[in-house]
């Protein structure tokens, strides 16, 4: 079916863009986009419902940002699959030989070799993607990383051990605990260590992820935003117990976060120098 | 066909080299259930040796057996408790130890009253110093699992004592309490470097069956 | 000595030799186990005083393997020969390059790079079925929440070996069978530049397989593929059997890039300059330097660990001022350029099988070549993005972003020149052409998501989870391997002379393309819900996920022993071939299948770049594949058409 159109140069510069595609290959390219258009709106659905879907509950300001995050580049990049998908099921369904014996080749198709404008709107297009997917990225670490001056921090001292993790909240008396309490709604500094090897302090529900190296303090950063018991995992294979590398973070009310602290015979706000080593 | 034949013989052998310790279950003990939410009582009898050797359970010395200079808690690493019931553990510990690089394990958590004894002295932390190994169960939480923490440090014999595995050796008794919920296996082991290589976490740390186990609650 | 025998019938095997004549495979496995046996006893003997002995003993034991191997195989019989003053004649070259031997060529030192392909091939297929194996022991733990299975500490080995036996086998799969076997035949070559170097290549990879193997026996690793110091300072012997491997594999690769390097550029026929070569030998080229830069790192790596575990020299240990982070970037410079030597070679394999499928010429070479080019640079500048969050320099967050954003570019140019030569194709849907859509699909996933680890934000959710494992699986897996699986497909015919039957293979494309994508989905699905990689035990939220996946993985392994058996089967008695049964342009379908000994009798003379579809002229009238066409856009289609002869010349070859 190709034959019709070969010899109709697309790019013919005397044509309206209404006349060229009403030439075979207008027609072509017409229907092409059709069927990418068509896919584009099936992938976007598909990636929205997906994403939704499997990610965690937002628990902080962090999460809530990656999860923009994963919406956005997902719609993003459902034309550009769609593209190329669509033009391999167009290749499929339209190009394909109708040859029912496949033991000699058909003949063959149309020599095109290259095509400028189009490398160099594809070239342009993938450039213009990838820029937004910078300077939105940019955007968002810069976003997360950074501490409110309005805020007085909670550091959160974390200390991995193979197969452990242990809290200190030297800011508040020295207390220590096997499982993390953290204040809603007040930005919370982790600084994160390890006494032997690399363990990787995560919390699925909050977007917060950085290794705890021996040796070394990391820090992180995140708000909680909802109340409510989620996971804190190891997400570095640490040895024999890895799997087990895991406890809670609940996230209370300052009055309780306050009473929590008290309970477990600490004073909110008093500093320990040293402090119990998480 | 072969491939098929050949994928399911290499999962039974390596199936098969599971080590899988003896079942350890708690004794029931006739005392009333003083603690709310606690049906019953039981116990349970473990050691700390500093020689794998004491194990009698490990025979062969195939990568999995006994190791003169491995350590090991005994009689078996593979517990089993009741549900709802206040476990009362009594560990004799024969070995020597150092200082903890993590002092919050020095300290007693998750045991009945946040306390121990030694030797009959009451205690809610060790000499973070002198500390031989710790009995720690892993808090994995999950759906149907109900949470378990529970840590308790194992002082360390004096080093002038020759650290020995018999029952006659010198040891320090540390006994303590704590309440199980609902059924599950949560996993336990010590949290003292106490095995060979970095970090001393290798060897016996790094061996299921040594010092680490897993506390079946049913 | 040889020189005064004659061959009386052509079927003789060169005269002469002596010792060198009865080495093979059998004498290299004797002679390494006793050298192992004797090593690890004087390693015993001198180490074992100290509570550390084990280590010293399994790597003397391990490298007196290696050496005894080596020397049994016969890889160090030329250079001896040299340094004796006795060169090698005529014969021995002959003998050596396999002359007349039929099968017992595979099992010894052989030159011939066709051989040398097939030892590859074989090879590759062989640890596919060991990493294969391994990954289906590790979704049977999986279907369950728990270890019930083999446990923490099997299943903790079991991801590493896995991990480490697959990157090896698709390291090797593309370039060791095709880049021996059809590369130089593709330029117009009579064997590699550096034929003995081609045969130490395999022969010193082999030796590496038992010492892969032996970590089971030696307690495992711990840490998975990455072997991220301090946890392989902590680990068991097999840590040692595992860097020592990795050394061999690392010294192996670079022996044999270096001859493809060597091959590529210098060795090609006459006329064949750069806008003639076909892109395969090209990105071949590229993929070999990329290696050849980035391999040696993991090697300097491994020796550092060896020397942490054995002589205490604390490279990557903290507390005696080692640091972890030098090993992660060590690991990773190494690691991110690695991948792109697994996934080059896949596409640039379905780059070349597309237009003799889609019967028209590569859309745009040009744009194919910046593209590779493009990627091999991009791929060196990136690995940092594997820490983002390690904690190391997190100022370098946003310029690693940035270059690993940048490969979106000339990946898309890559996709670009695929469906541009779809594009009004006449498709010719024979197998190879299934793992080209199958490529388009899997690749186009892999890529995308991509993009979500590459942004700093979105990777602090999904670094370490099940998300990162089904990318680069989709990659790895539905990208390299599905392009290799087409090549396999495509290129068979040339090197056993008959066809893979097709209709097997195309029901075996559908099982591994349908579980494939069940098992990877729903991967992504556990990923994104916070699963993280490397555990044997995880919540039961994760169990659905978990289920479909590891029954996906069963489809697929249903689909690859099909494949083998459309392999095996056809291998043996599949329909004969003939020289081009795909009415390709390529030199190396201009000659018998398979190859004889040395290839061409004549050396081409190449006259222009082997995709002219469609360009009337040159169809099928070439025996020796000589293209009259440049380059050319459809405008100026009509002048390029006016002229019609084809120009075939040949030269007699020298003998090289």
């Amino acid at each position: 079916m190709s034959n019709d159109i070969e010899d109709r140069p697309i790019d013919d510069q005397r044509l309206t863009i209404g006349e060229r595609l009403n030439t075979p290959a207008g027609q072509l390219v017409k229907k092409v986009t059709l069927v990418i258009v068509v896919m584009t709106v099936i992938l976007v659905i598909f990636s929205v419902w997906w994403v939704n879907e499997s990610m965690p509950v937002v628990a902080s300001d962090t999460e809530q940002a990656v999860q923009d995050t994963m919406m956005v580049f997902a719609v993003a990049s459902a034309p550009v699959m769609a593209l190329v998908w669509g033009i391999g099921y167009y290749s499929l369904r339209h190009w394909r030989s109708p040859n029912k014996d496949l033991s000699l080749p058909p003949e063959d198709g149309p020599p095109i070799r290259s095509n400028a404008r189009l490398t160099m709107t594809w070239v342009i297009v993938s450039g213009i993607l990838t820029a937004f997917l910078l300077v939105w990225g940019l955007t968002e670490l810069t976003a997360t990383t950074t501490i409110p001056t309005t805020s007085s921090p909670l550091v959160v001292k974390v200390t991995g051990q193979q197969w452990l993790w242990s809290f200190a909240y030297d800011n508040d008396g020295g207390v220590g605990s096997p499982d993390l309490v953290l204040p809603i709604d007040r930005t919370i500094v982790f600084q994160v260590t390890s006494t032997d090897v690399i363990h990787s302090f995560w919390l699925p529900e909050m977007g917060v992820k950085v290794d705890a190296n021996p040796g070394v303090m990391t820090t992180s950063i995140t708000t909680p935003s909802k109340l409510g018991t989620f996971n804190v995992r190891c997400a570095e294979l640490c040895g024999l117990n890895h799997s087990f590398m895991e406890t809670t973070v609940t996230v209370v009310s300052a009055d309780d976060f306050n009473k929590w602290i008290t309970a477990h015979g600490g004073t909110p706000g008093q500093k320990v120098a040293g402090g119990t080593n998480g | 066909m072969i491939g098929a034949v050949a994928l399911g013989a290499t999962v039974l052998v390596l199936h098969s080299t599971k080590v899988e310790p003896p079942l350890l279950v708690a004794t029931n003990t006739a005392a009333a259930a003083t603690i709310a939410g606690a049906t019953s009582t039981s116990s349970l009898d473990l050691s700390a040796y500093p020689d794998s050797t004491a194990i009698t359970w490990r025979k062969s010395n195939d990568g999995v057996g006994p190791h003169e200079d491995w350590v090991s808690y005994g009689p078996t690493t593979n517990l089993q408790v009741p549900a709802h019931s206040v476990v009362t553990v009594t560990i004799k510990q024969y070995d020597t130890g150092e200082p903890i690089p993590n002092p919050f394990l020095a300290e007693v958590r998750g045991t009945v009253g946040g306390t121990m004894t030694v030797d009959g002295e009451t205690v809610t932390k060790i000499d973070a110093d002198h500390v031989g190994h710790t009995f720690t169960i892993h808090n994995f939480p999950s759906d149907k699992l109900d949470p378990l923490f529970v840590s308790v440090p194992l002082p360390a014999m004096p080093d002038e004592v020759e650290a020995c595995s018999q029952s006659d050796c010198p040891n320090h008794v540390v006994t303590f309490q704590f309440v199980t919920l609902g059924p599950g296996d949560y996993a336990w082991n010590c949290e003292f470097p106490c095995g060979g290589n970095y970090a001393n976490f290798g060897e016996a740390m790094s061996s299921y069956g040594y010092m680490s186990g897993t506390l079946h609650v049913v | 000595m040889a020189e005064a025998a004659v061959l009386s019938k052509p079927t003789d095997i060169p005269p002469g030799g002596g010792i060198m004549r009865r080495l093979n495979m059998v004498t290299g496995c004797v002679l390494g186990v006793i050298l192992a046996i004797v090593a690890y006893k004087l390693g015993d003997y001198f180490w074992a005083a100290n509570d550390q002995g084990t280590d010293q003993a399994v790597i003397a034991g391990e490298a007196g393997w290696v050496l005894g191997f080596l020397i049994g195989v016969g890889a160090f019989v030329a250079p001896i020969n040299w340094l004796l003053g006795r060169d090698l004649t005529h014969d021995d070259e002959m003998f050596l390059a396999g002359k007349n031997q039929g099968i017992a060529r595979y099992f010894r030192f052989t030159t011939d790079h066709k051989v040398v392909g097939v030892q590859y091939l074989v090879l590759a297929m062989v640890t596919f079925g060991v990493g294969g194996t391994l990954a289906m022991m590790i979704r049977t733990e999986l279907a369950t929440d728990d270890s019930e299975m083999f446990g923490n500490q099997i299943y903790n080995s079991l991801v590493g070996v896995h991990g480490i036996v697959m990157i090896v086998s698709t390291i090797i799969m593309v370039l060791g069978p095709w880049g021996n076997f059809i590369m130089p035949i593709m330029i117009g070559a009579r064997d590699m530049a550096f034929p003995r170097l081609n045969a130490l290549s395999f022969w010193t990879l082999f030796p590496a397989i038992p010492i892969f193997l032996s970590i089971a026996a030696l307690r495992g690793i711990p840490t998975g593929w990455v072997a991220y110091a301090p946890l392989s300072d902590e680990a068991p012997p097999g840590m040692d059997a595992f860097a020592i491997a990795i050394v061999l594999f690392v010294i192996s690769a670079g022996i044999g890039a270096v001859n493809i390097i060597v091959t590529g550029v210098t060795m090609r026929a006459r006329g064949m300059n750069w806008h003639r070569a076909p892109i395969f030998v090209i990105g071949t080229i590229g993929t070999s330097f990329l290696g050849l830069v980035a391999l040696p790192c993991f090697e300097v790596a491994m020796i550092c660990t060896l020397l942490d575990r054995s002589m205490g020299a604390a490279f990557f240990v903290p507390d005696l001022g080692g640091s972890q982070w030098l090993y992660a970037n060590l690991f990773w410079i190494m690691g991110h350029p690695e991948v792109y030597v697994i996934v080059i070679p896949g596409v640039i394999a379905i780059l070349e099988i597309a237009p003799v499928f889609a019967r028209k010429p590569l859309y745009s070479f040009r744009l194919a070549v910046v593209g590779l080019i493009a990627l091999i640079a991009l791929s060196i500048l990136v690995w940092a993005h594997h820490m983002f969050v390690s904690g190391w320099a997190p100022t370098l967050g946003g310029p690693f972003m940035l270059t690993t954003e940048l490969i979106s570019i000339p990946t898309g140019l890559i996709f670009l020149v695929i469906i541009g030569t779809l594009w009004r194709g006449n498709i010719w849907m024979r197998l190879p052409m299934y793992f080209v859509y199958g490529f388009l699909w899997n690749f186009m996933i892999g890529g995308v998501t991509g993009i979500f680890l590459s942004d700093v934000p979105a990777d602090n959710e999904l670094h370490g989870a099940l998300f990162v494992t089904a990318h680069f699986h989709y990659t790895l897996l539905g990208g390299a391997m599905i392009g290799a699986m087409g090549a396999l497909a495509f290129w068979f015919p040339k090197m056993t002379g008959r066809m893979l039957n097709e209709k097997v293979g195309k029901v075996s494309f559908w099982t591994v393309m349908i579980g494939f994508n069940v098992t990877f989905m729903a991967m992504f699905y556990n990923g994104l819900a916070g699963m993280p990689r490397r555990v044997a035990n995880y919540q039961p939220e994760y169990i659905p996920g978990n289920m479909i996946s590891t029954a996906g993985a069963y489809v697929i392994m249903a689909g690859m022993l099909m494949f083998l058996y459309a392999i095996v089967s056809s291998w043996r008695s599949g329909d004969i071939a003939g020289p081009n049964p795909w009415h390709a342009k390529s030199l190396e379908w201009f000659v018998p299948s398979p190859p004889p000994l040395e290839n061409f009798e004549v050396l081409p003379i190449v006259t222009g770049d082997p995709y002219g579809y469609g360009e009337s002229h040159t169809k099928h009238t070439s025996h020796l594949g000589a293209m009259h066409r440049p380059h050319r856009s459809t405008k100026s289609k009509v002048e390029a058409v006016a002229d019609p002869t084809p120009e075939v010349a040949a030269q007699d070859g020298d003998h090289a």
